[in-house]
């Protein structure tokens, strides 16, 4: 029960701070609220018991990306001028519509059957390939499973990652600095 | 499940290409501050680039592996994909020393660069799960975004290297969202687990495959230039030194279109499910047609001679994605499969070796920012003969004459359409690459009949690394042209264990 | 469930009251070493002296800057003070029980600390207010780059003793040795090196340059008044609190101790911590901004690094078994 209310808080919680990442015109504000959206999520994940994707969400996302976002929207300092008026265009009405007759599509065709029928083998059968991979007494979301399937099921992604990071960071660096 | 590794044998391409990278870096560290010596460092990246080339060369025939618990697979095509790019890499560095030293824009960063985005090129070539795809897709896609934008002065490479990256970043993020509705479809990334989906899939899951699938294809038209994505090609292959054009024109569409082969045919090719081959192939026909007839009509308008390559890489990827249309149904077409992979390497020879022609007279014109008019070609054959020579081999077989590596390549990818049941397709196609002669023959007409309207040289800079690059690549058109036999270990050996 | 919550209610009360003391703590111990009294009117030896402070506090005035974002400008200061008291729900009070128990409870506390960062940015921001920005600037800075040293200090007993659960690191060491102690080798210096960032990212002396008052008034606090400035003020010294009990419990262990094993042992390590911590602050000058950055990313960063491979070399020579 509590839970239930819990997840009805999160869950608005995280639509609404979503919107508001996209309705708001003070790009600050965007930024805030998406660590916000992002702060709900995490709470999302500990109802399922996933307190490591939980925190990971919080340290990295809320905690150190956001934070830098923040700082180079700050930095920019963009003034409401800057930012044009808004305006309502027919476009955007269009847009708006599509958007959200595609989206529902796919969740009223796709989601809706699909998950029953995931749900009638596919999760059991996923549920039990996590129970393989996973330690015994590890259950799902916990610092084991998600180690294991970290360092043993997805080592390659995992160490592929690194490699993605450094070409970021020369890039970056290169592209960046003022003489080469 | 624990990591063996002897997992690593089979990347190993990608791992010398990394370590090589990593070298590179490393030694930039130990320059003298004041004017170092930087000669030694394209020649250090062509030698790992052909430790590389060598080392998946020699794999070619070994049976096919599956490495990682899934996450990759050592099987043919993706040992020929990886030496194609070691190949490319090799010329296209040996073609960027004399052009960055001309321009003193030469940095170890640059041929790390490189190197790691043909690591990622070769892991996007043996990706069998979708993470994996993704991860060496932005590997390669950063670091070539960067070597576009590495002449930062001038607002042309800005606005090329800024378009290329918000748009590369737009597919992307296309990709993932297909990547997470096949994951939804599937419960895993893996290639394999969503050919299972696939062929399972019932009335409701099919909308989830379907939207995946589109969305998958949608993110690597992007990446490979095809119809309605191609927006983007003109302006970076503009503004883009050179070099790394040939590098992104010959590498990028190899690695790309290798993994595009597998999504679809590894993933989604099941012909008994609902939407099976049947599903995509249509897409892919239209793609190919539209993109075919697009690019080769936008070419003809063009004065640059650059951005008329820009527009021919277009056409070429039209040409490619009718090999991946002919390919369709649950085991490849096998001559389809052998039409695409012989079809990369000559193009890569052939791009390589334009754009290197290219680089040498854009060394000349870059400091003043000029654009290479088709008039700055004019005398090209009195003052450099062999220069002209060259430019109209890979001119003629750009356009896929004989006895060109183009002709064989286009040869065998109509045929393969043709045994497909392609007809219409393969005839659109050998019609739109007819129109294609016209712009290709009048770069050969300026360069042989036009006198040169300015009284220096054409070209300039040192052209030793370049000139033996591009001899290279002449001698690859035309060995491919003429005896394209000689490659039927490198396209025979890239169906072994491919959409298995 | 009604014992976990109030139990985070006794915690919460329990943090807040010692927070109030050290208030107290602090201003008697500093004037002993500058060798004044400090306050001693208010109640006996001047004991009532924050309650004195805070009813002041609530009397004033809270002013709003012009120009000043009203939402954010409200909302800083109270989020200060919950994050900084949500790690206080994570530390092990005696053996096996604490408000919340989780397998990345070491996590769970650094994150929270990190997450800190985002009201005191939002509180810099929303003053509209130049000292405000540039300290709220300072402090994330700060913050972001010394949250990376204090993960590979943290990471030091979670190798050693194979858990991120606080509790089994406070067991571990209870069966073991304490890690600030033993292994001398990854343990003392990892002590140092968490006490150092962990300094670092509450903002206190040597490392307080985001308030570095000569320079920027006040830092972030600089527009805010009552209560709200209370707020702020009240968060730094519990973030001080709850950091020197989670250093307590991750390198001093915890509850353990001779005798009788319990919250009295945490109490009073988390009571020499804290004095420690104060000691430092009344000795010491603080740093310049890029001597600061220098310290976290070329020193203390690669220590760290160097503190996980040790760790890491002794887990597997197999002596702690």
């Amino acid at each position: 029960m509590a839970e239930t209310i819990l997840f009805y808080i999160f869950a608005i919680g995280v639509l609404f701070a979503g919107a508001q990442v996209v309705l708001r015109r003070n790009p600050v504000h965007g930024a805030l609220s998406l660590v916000a959206c992002f702060f709900f999520l995490a709470g999302t994940y500990v109802l399922l018991a996933a307190h490591l994707i939980a925190i990971l969400q919080i340290m990295v996302y809320a905690g150190a990306v956001m934070v830098l976002f923040v700082f180079v929207i700050m930095l920019l300092n963009l003034k409401d001028e800057e930012l044009g008026t808004p305006r309502r265009t027919i476009w955007k009405g269009i847009g708006l519509v599509s958007v959200v007759g595609a989206t529902g599509a796919v969740a009223w065709r796709g989601l809706g059957s699909a998950y029953d029928s995931v749900l009638a083998h596919g999760a059991a059968t996923q549920l039990t390939d996590m129970a393989k991979h996973t330690l015994p007494g590890a259950p799902f979301g916990s610092l084991k499973a998600v180690a294991h399937a970290v360092y043993l099921n997805s080592v390659l992604p995992f160490e592929l990652t690194s490699l993605l990071l450094l070409v970021a960071v020369v890039g970056a660096v290169v592209v960046a600095k003022g003489k080469i | 499940m624990n990591f063996n590794p002897n997992d690593l044998v089979g990347i190993l391409p990608a791992v010398i290409l990394t370590l090589g990278g990593c070298a590179l870096m490393t030694t930039e560290v130990f320059l003298r501050k004041d004017g170092p010596d930087r000669r030694y460092q394209p020649f250090l990246a062509a030698v790992f680039g052909l430790i590389a080339l060598y080392v998946s060369l020699s794999q070619l025939g070994d049976p096919s592996a599956t490495l990682f618990a899934g996450a990759a697979v050592a099987d043919g095509i993706g040992r020929s994909i990886s030496a194609v790019v070691s190949g490319t890499l090799v010329l296209s560095v040996l073609l960027a020393a004399g052009y960055l030293e001309t321009l003193s824009a030469s940095r170890g960063e640059f041929y790390a660069l490189a190197l790691f985005s043909a690591a990622g090129m070769c892991l996007l070539s043996q990706a069998t799960d979708l993470i994996v795809v993704f991860i060496a897709l932005e590997v390669m896609s950063l670091a070539v975004y960067s070597l576009t934008a590495w002449l930062r002065k001038g607002t042309k490479p800005a606005e090329a290297a800024f378009k290329y990256f918000v748009l590369g970043s737009f597919a992307s993020a296309i990709f993932l969202y297909g990547a997470a509705l096949a994951f939804g479809a599937a419960g895993s990334t893996r290639i394999a687990d969503l050919a299972l989906a696939v062929r399972n899939a019932n009335a409701g899951s099919s909308m989830l495959v379907y939207a995946a699938g589109a969305l998958l294809t949608v993110g690597f038209a992007f990446k490979v230039a095809a119809f309605p994505f191609h927006m983007w090609v003109p302006d970076v292959y503009d503004g883009a030194p050179a070099p790394v054009t040939g590098f992104m024109a010959a590498g990028v569409k190899a690695a790309a279109f290798a993994t595009l082969a597998r999504i679809l045919i590894g993933g989604f090719g099941d012909v008994g499910a609902s939407m099976g081959p049947h599903g995509w192939q249509s897409l892919i026909v239209l793609l190919a047609g539209a993109t075919m007839l697009v690019g080769n009509v936008l070419a003809v308008p063009q004065r640059s001679v650059k951005r008329m390559l820009a527009y021919s890489s277009i056409a070429h990827a039209g040409y490619l994605l009718v090999s991946i249309a002919a390919m369709a149904g649950s085991e490849p077409r096998q001559d389809a499969v052998f039409g695409l992979v012989f079809y990369l390497a000559s193009y890569a020879a052939t791009v390589i070796g334009a754009f290197g022609i290219v680089a040498l007279i854009e060394r000349k014109l870059a400091p003043t920012g000029a654009s290479d008019d088709l008039t700055t070609w004019g005398g090209l054959a009195q003052k450099h003969p062999l220069l002209a020579a060259a430019m109209s081999l890979f001119m003629l077989s750009l356009a896929g004459v004989p006895p060109t590596a183009g002709f064989m390549g286009k040869l065998g990818i109509f045929r393969a359409a043709i045994e497909a049941g392609l007809v219409p397709l393969a005839i659109f196609g050998v019609l739109t690459s007819a129109a294609g002669l016209y712009y290709y023959l009048r770069v050969v007409v300026y360069i042989y009949m036009v006198p040169s309207t300015k009284p220096e040289p054409v070209v300039g800079g040192r052209m030793l690394t370049a000139g033996v690059a591009l001899a290279a690549c002449a001698v690859l058109v035309i060995w491919m042209g003429v005896q394209p036999g000689a490659f039927a270990t490198l396209t025979q050996s890239s169906l072994a264990g491919f959409g298995k | 469930m009604i014992f976990a919550a109030s139990l985070a209610a006794a915690v919460v009360i329990v943090v807040l009251s010692a927070t109030a003391l050290a208030l107290w703590y602090e201003r008697k111990l500093a004037a002993r070493m500058q060798t004044r009294i400090g306050p001693q009117f208010v109640g006996p030896i001047g004991l009532f002296q924050p309650v004195a402070d805070l009813l002041k506090l609530v009397q004033k005035e809270e002013i709003v800057p012009m120009g000043a974002d009203r939402v954010l400008f409200a909302l800083a200061p109270p989020l200060t003070v919950i994050f900084a008291l949500a790690a206080a729900a994570f530390v092990p009070l005696w053996p096996g029980v604490a408000v919340v128990r989780s397998d990345v409870g070491v996590l769970l506390v650094i994150g929270f600390g990190g997450l800190a960062m985002v009201p005191v940015w939002m509180a810099g921001w929303a003053s509209f207010n130049k000292y405000a920005l540039l300290g709220a600037m300072r402090a994330v800075a700060q913050s972001i780059s010394y949250g990376v040293p204090l993960v590979l200090a943290a990471m030091v007993p979670v190798i050693l003793a194979g858990t991120m659960d606080l509790d089994g690191i406070t067991q571990f060491q209870a069966t073991h040795h304490w890690f600030g102690l033993w292994p001398i080798i990854p343990g003392l210096p990892a002590f140092i090196l968490f006490l150092l960032a962990m300094l670092a990212e509450s903002n206190r002396i040597p490392f307080d340059i985001p308030e570095a008052e000569s320079e920027l008034v006040a830092g972030v606090t600089t527009e805010y008044t009552g209560m709200q400035f209370g707020f702020v003020y009240l968060a730094e010294y519990v973030h001080t609190v709850v950091g020197a009990a989670i250093g307590s419990v991750m390198f001093l262990g915890g509850w353990d101790g001779p005798f009788a094993p319990g919250l009295h042992w945490l109490l009073l390590k988390t009571l020499c911590l804290f004095t420690f911590i104060y000691w430092i602050r009344w000795t010491l000058v603080r740093l310049r901004a890029d001597q600061l950055m220098t310290l976290c990313w070329k020193w203390l960063v690669p220590a760290g690094l160097g503190l996980v491979f040790l760790s890491a070399a002794w887990n597997q020579t197999g002596w702690s078994r």
